[in-house]
């Protein structure tokens, strides 16, 4: 047993609870979408927000200390392509988690104080949240196809499948996005009234 | 049914397409030891987590979630639930490490983790009863 061992099994701890319960969220998310219940959508997001500093920081903040100290104390470098992938995707992730989904999370808890769980501006900002959560989950989805595989430049199919799951995942997330937006264009003179 | 038997359905199977693809052989230690860990946590739950969760529905929709025939229940099911968590952090370690019979430090360790899960499984049972029998049902 060696100190190496050690930090890859807290590393894959420590994603396997970071990305096993983003995905187990979406599946609850997409029960409760099919159920129209924005109460029960409004209910995960609050535990989405408890889990957030209380379990989703610290495991990626592990991962992302043991993976450090995995290319100072292993046979790595940080020149390899899949390292700066790794790493450049976890910004991307943190990033996203702490610049665009939090906010939008607060929105959403200001919403259901003025109008509840119910109203259509609430419904729409609890859609594009998850939305987003959806975006994130494809993102760790490559991060874990990058660390399985370790590609190097010369890995162009590797490369070019992950590249095009992320562009769908974007193309996807803009339409969506637009369509969400529409709903609201159409919405607002209605709800003036 | 949805999710984790899937889940856990598949990593069997690439674990044997891994064994059948790679370097490795199903005499090797921590392949053995994998194997079993996955047989303990699939079948508890496919004959107490699963099935109790279904139980504890009705029972719920029968006498409502105060209960405190309930409550023990949720207890019980709580209690499992960690014990299988434990024997999950030891198949991590397992798979991680890949330790061999010489490796003492490693198997004890595997050893270690279920227990130590355990022990917090009987503490936090026993703290969850004690809270249980505080409050009126």
């Amino acid at each position: 047993m060696t100190r190496y061992e050690f930090l890859i099994y807290l590393h894959i701890l420590g994603a396997i609870v970071w990305v096993g319960v983003v995905i187990f969220f979406q599946y609850l998310v997409f029960r409760a979408e099919r159920t129209g219940d924005y109460g029960v959508l409004w209910g995960l997001l609050r535990d989405i927000e408890w889990l957030t500093n209380r379990l989703f920081i610290p495991a990626t903040l592990l991962v992302l200390a043991t993976g450090i100290l995995m290319v100072v104390d292993g046979p790595w470098s940080f020149s390899q392509l899949w390292i700066d992938i790794g790493l450049t995707a976890f910004v991307v992730t943190f990033a996203l988690g702490k610049g665009v989904i939090e906010p939008v999370g607060k929105k959403v808890d200001v919403l259901v104080e003025e109008h509840g769980p119910d109203h259509p501006a609430t419904r729409r900002q609890l859609q594009a949240m998850f939305l987003l959560m959806r975006a994130d989950v494809a993102l760790l989805v490559v991060i874990v196809a990058d660390m399985a595989s370790k590609p190097t430049a010369d890995d162009v199919w590797t490369l070019a499948v992950g590249g095009a799951i992320l562009a769908a995942t974007a193309v996807y997330v803009a339409l969506r996005f637009g369509s969400l937006q529409a709903g609201a264009a159409e919405a607002a003179p209605a709800l003036a009234e | 049914m949805r999710l984790f038997t899937p889940a856990s359905l598949l990593a069997l199977a690439f674990g044997f397409l891994l064994v059948q693809e790679g370097p490795w052989s199903y005499d090797e230690l921590w392949i053995d030891l994998g194997l079993a860990g996955f047989a303990i946590t699939f079948l508890l739950g496919f004959f107490f987590l699963g099935p109790e969760s279904g139980r504890l529905a009705k029972l719920i929709d029968a006498e409502g979630p105060a209960s405190p025939a309930v409550r023990a229940r949720i207890r019980r099911i709580l209690f499992v639930s960690r014990l299988d968590l434990g024997s999950l952090y030891a198949i991590v370690w397992i798979m991680a490490v890949k330790p061999s019979a010489g490796d003492a430090g490693a198997l004890a360790v595997a050893a270690a983790i279920p227990a130590a899960a355990a022990m917090l499984a009987v503490a936090l049972y026993q703290a969850d009863g004690r809270r249980a029998a505080e409050v009126p049902a």
